[in-house]
C-alpha cells in the first residue's frame, strides 16, 4: 500500500514540476532610444526634440540629422550619447561614453543578457541631405536579404538619399514564399516612358492576410519611411509620409497608367459587385511640428486632412486607360501661407504618394489593380 | 498555477480516502482471510470471474507541451470545457487479484487556456508561407474534443475495495475543435535580432487549426476503483495521451501537444 502511496504522491510531483520553471535570461540586444546629452541642444538641431531618437528594431545605422545653418564639426568631438537597451542587455563602448562623432560615426555592439546574441550599431550625425524632385525610379537595389526591391534617388551633391518607402516589408512578412516579381511594388521596364517604371499592383497577401484581417497589400511607393514593427498593429500609423524639405512646391507632374482588377473587395474579403478600384497620386507639403514643438508626421489616416498640411496637389481625374501613358500636370493648392523662415529651418515635410488602390491603406481594393508611374516631377519655387 | 490546483484536488481525496477510510480495513484485511473480505466487497469467482462496469464521470484536464517549456511564463486563466464521459467496461478475473478489462465511453472534454510567454519559439505554416520566429506576449487557447475511447486494460485488485487498472486506450474523435489567438506581444522573426513585429491586443492573429487534429489517437490509461459500497464504485482516471492532437504532417505548431484528462465519477459494478 505505502508503494501505491508512493506512486501516486510520484504521478502528482511530475504534474507539478511540469508547471512553470525560472525564467529564462532576456536574450534581444536592441537599441531602443538614443539621446543626445547636451546642455545646449539647439546648437546641433533646429528643434531640440530632435536630440532623442526611437530606434526602430530594423535599423542599425542610428543618424542624427543636424542643422545646417551653423555646422561646426567641431561640436562633434565630444559627444556622449545615452542609450535606452533591452532590460538585462550590456552595451561597448560604455553607454552615455564621450566620443568623436566627426566623420563616420561611433560604433557600439549591444549583448543580450543571456550572452547568446549581438547586434551592432553604428551611430552618426550627418546634414539633412536634400531631396531631389526629379524622380526617375532609377535607382533601385534589393534589401539585404534579396526579398524586394528598395528604391533611392541621388541629389545634385550626389549623395544617396533613401527617401523611398514601400509596404513590401509587410508583404514579405504575410507572404514568405514569395518571388521577388510578385511583390505588390516592384521596377518594371516591359512598358516606361524612359529607363525604369515602378509598377504597383494590389496584391493577395493570402492565409496570414486572412489571420489578420489584412487580405490585400496595394502597390505603393512614398516619400518617407515604412514602420514594419507596427505594420500588423496599426497599419495606417505604419505609413510614415514625408522627409524635411526646404523649397516651396509648385506643380506635380508626371506619367501614370492604370487598370483596376476584376474583383472589388471590402476588409472582410466581401466582392463589392459595381464597385471599380481607383488608384491615387498625390504630393503634399506639412509642417513636420505639433503645437507643443514635437515632431510630426503624416501617416495612413490623416495624410490628405491634417490641418498641419499647407499643400496639396492630388491628380483628381483618374484615367482606367492601360493601353496609353497619361500625363498629369497638377499645381500645388495652398491651404497656408507657406513661413519662409520655417522652410529654411527643415519645418515642413514633403510627401510624394503612389497606390494602386485609392482605399488600399483599410485593405479595401481589387486584387489585380496596377498602376504604373514613371518621370516625376516636383516643380519648385527657384 | 490552476493545473496544479486541479491535480491536487485530483490526487489528495483519492490518498485521503484511502487513508482515513480504507486503512483499517486493509489492515483487518491483512489479519482475516483475504479471500473472503474480497469476496464481501465483489466477488470475483462469480460467472466465471466476468462482469461489466458502467461509467459516468466529468471530465477535467488540458492538452499542452510536454514538458511545459521555460517560455511559458504564466498561466493566466485555465478552466475546463464541457467535460463527461459515459461508457461500460466488461471484466474478466483470472484469479482473486488479475484480470483483464475493455470498454467503450463516449466522451466530451476540452478546456480554454491563457498563457503569457517569453521568447516562444514558434513556426506558423500556412500554405507555403511560414511566419517563425519569437513570440513575447499572450496566447489564448481553446480546444475541444469529443469521441469514442477503447481502453484496454490489466486490472488488478489491490485491495478489498481498491482496484487498479493500466492500459492502453484508442480514441476516435468525432468532433475536434482548437483554436485561439495571440495578442498584447510581439514576435522577432527568424531569431531574438531579427525584425520586430508588434501583435497588439486591437488586432490579434486568430488561428484555427480544427481541421488539422487527428481523428484517432491512444494513450495510456490509469484508472483508481474504490468500492464505496455494494455495487457502486467511486473512480478517478486519468487519460495520458501519446499521441500528438494534431496530424503528422502538420508543420505549423512545431511542438507535439498531448491530450491529458481526467475523469472522476461514479461507477456501478455488478
Amino acid at each position: 500500500m505505502k508503494k501505491i502511496f508512493f506512486g501516486l504522491s510520484l504521478v502528482a510531483a511530475l504534474g507539478l514540476a511540469s508547471c512553470i520553471q525560472d525564467e529564462p535570461l532576456n536574450s534581444e540586444c536592441d537599441i531602443e532610444q538614443a539621446m543626445v546629452l547636451t546642455d545646449d541642444p539647439e546648437a546641433l538641431f533646429f528643434n531640440a526634440s530632435q536630440a532623442v531618437k526611437d530606434v526602430p528594431s530594423a535599423d542599425t545605422v542610428i543618424t542624427f540629422f543636424l542643422r545646417d545653418d551653423n555646422y561646426d564639426e567641431n561640436r562633434l568631438k565630444a559627444l556622449a550619447i545615452q542609450f535606452e537597451i533591452t532590460p538585462g542587455a550590456t552595451i561597448s563602448p560604455e553607454n552615455g561614453s564621450v566620443h568623436d562623432f566627426s566623420g563616420e560615426g561611433v560604433r557600439y555592439r549591444v549583448t543580450s543578457e543571456d550572452g547568446a546574441w549581438h547586434r551592432d550599431y553604428r551611430v552618426r550625425f550627418s546634414l539633412t541631405p536634400s531631396l531631389p524632385t526629379d524622380l526617375h525610379f532609377e535607382h533601385f537595389r534589393p534589401e539585404p536579404n534579396g526579398r524586394y526591391e528598395e528604391w533611392f534617388e541621388i541629389n545634385s551633391e550626389n549623395e544617396t538619399v533613401d527617401m523611398w518607402a514601400t509596404g513590401n516589408p509587410g508583404f514579405a512578412i504575410s507572404r514568405s514564399s514569395a518571388t521577388p516579381e510578385e511583390f505588390p511594388t516592384i521596377s518594371w521596364d516591359e512598358d516606361r516612358i524612359d529607363g525604369h517604371c515602378v509598377k504597383l499592383e494590389t496584391r493577395d497577401t493570402g492565409p496570414f492576410g486572412v489571420m489578420m484581417n489584412m487580405r490585400i497589400a496595394a502597390g505603393n511607393l512614398f516619400i518617407g519611411t515604412f514602420d514594419v514593427a507596427n505594420a500588423l498593429k496599426d497599419a495606417m500609423a505604419a505609413t510614415r509620409f514625408g522627409l524635411p524639405f526646404n523649397k516651396k512646391p509648385l506643380r506635380f507632374e508626371g506619367y501614370y497608367k492604370f487598370k483596376p482588377g476584376p474583383h472589388f473587395q471590402n476588409r472582410t474579403g466581401v466582392i463589392q459587385d459595381g464597385r471599380v478600384d481607383e488608384p491615387d497620386l498625390y504630393a503634399v507639403l506639412y509642417e513636420n511640428t505639433d503645437e507643443s514643438g514635437q515632431s510630426f508626421t503624416l501617416q495612413g489616416d490623416n495624410v490628405l486632412t491634417h490641418p498641419n498640411i499647407v499643400a496639396l496637389a492630388r491628380v483628381a481625374d483618374r484615367v482606367h486607360d492601360f493601353e496609353h501613358w497619361t500625363r498629369f500636370d497638377i499645381p500645388f493648392e495652398y491651404k497656408k501661407e507657406l513661413n519662409e523662415d520655417l522652410l529654411k529651418r527643415q519645418g515642413y515635410n514633403l510627401a510624394v504618394v503612389f497606390t494602386s488602390s485609392i482605399e488600399g491603406a483599410s485593405f479595401c481594393g481589387a486584387v489585380g489593380s496596377t498602376l504604373l508611374v514613371d518621370e516625376v516631377k516636383v516643380i519648385c519655387e527657384e | 498555477m490552476k493545473l496544479r490546483h486541479i491535480l491536487a484536488a485530483l490526487l489528495l481525496p483519492m490518498a485521503g480516502l484511502a487513508q482515513a477510510q480504507d486503512m483499517k480495513t486493509f489492515m483487518d484485511d491483512k489479519r482475516d482471510n483475504r479471500e473472503a473480505n474480497y469476496e464481501k466487497w465483489g466477488p470475483t469467482s462469480d460467472r466465471d470471474g466476468l462482469g461489466f462496469i458502467v461509467r459516468a464521470g466529468y471530465v477535467i484536464g488540458g492538452t499542452s507541451p510536454l514538458p511545459l517549456p521555460a517560455e511559458i511564463r504564466k498561466i493566466n486563466e485555465f478552466s475546463p470545457k464541457g467535460g463527461f464521459s459515459l461508457g461500460v467496461d466488461g471484466y474478466k478475473y483470472f484469479n482473486t487479484r488479475w484480470g483483464i478489462s475493455a470498454g467503450l465511453r463516449f466522451f466530451m472534454q476540452g478546456m480554454h487556456t491563457g498563457a503569457n510567454v517569453k521568447n516562444y519559439g514558434m513556426s506558423i505554416v500556412m500554405g507555403e508561407d511560414v511566419v517563425s520566429g519569437q513570440f513575447t506576449g499572450t496566447d489564448i487557447t481553446e480546444t475541444r474534443t469529443s469521441g469514442f475511447t477503447i481502453p484496454l486494460m490489466a486490472t488488478c485488485r489491490v485491495g478489498a475495495r481498491w482496484t487498479f487498472n493500466l492500459g492502453p486506450y484508442f480514441s476516435y474523435w468525432i468532433y475536434r475543435d482548437f483554436d485561439g489567438h495571440v495578442f498584447d506581444g510581439y514576435l522577432r522573426e527568424s531569431s531574438p535580432t531579427g525584425q520586430k513585429i508588434t501583435i497588439a491586443s486591437e488586432n490579434p492573429a486568430y488561428y484555427d487549426f480544427s481541421d488539422d487534429m487527428r481523428r484517432c489517437s491512444w494513450g495510456m490509461e490509469f484508472c483508481a476503483d474504490f468500492r464505496l459500497r455494494e455495487h457502486l464504485n467511486v473512480f478517478g482516471l486519468l487519460d495520458w495521451g501519446l499521441s500528438d492532437v494534431f496530424q503528422d504532417d502538420f508543420q505549423t505548431v512545431t511542438f507535439p501537444m498531448y491530450p491529458i484528462y481526467a475523469t472522476l465519477g461514479l461507477a456501478y459494478y455488478y
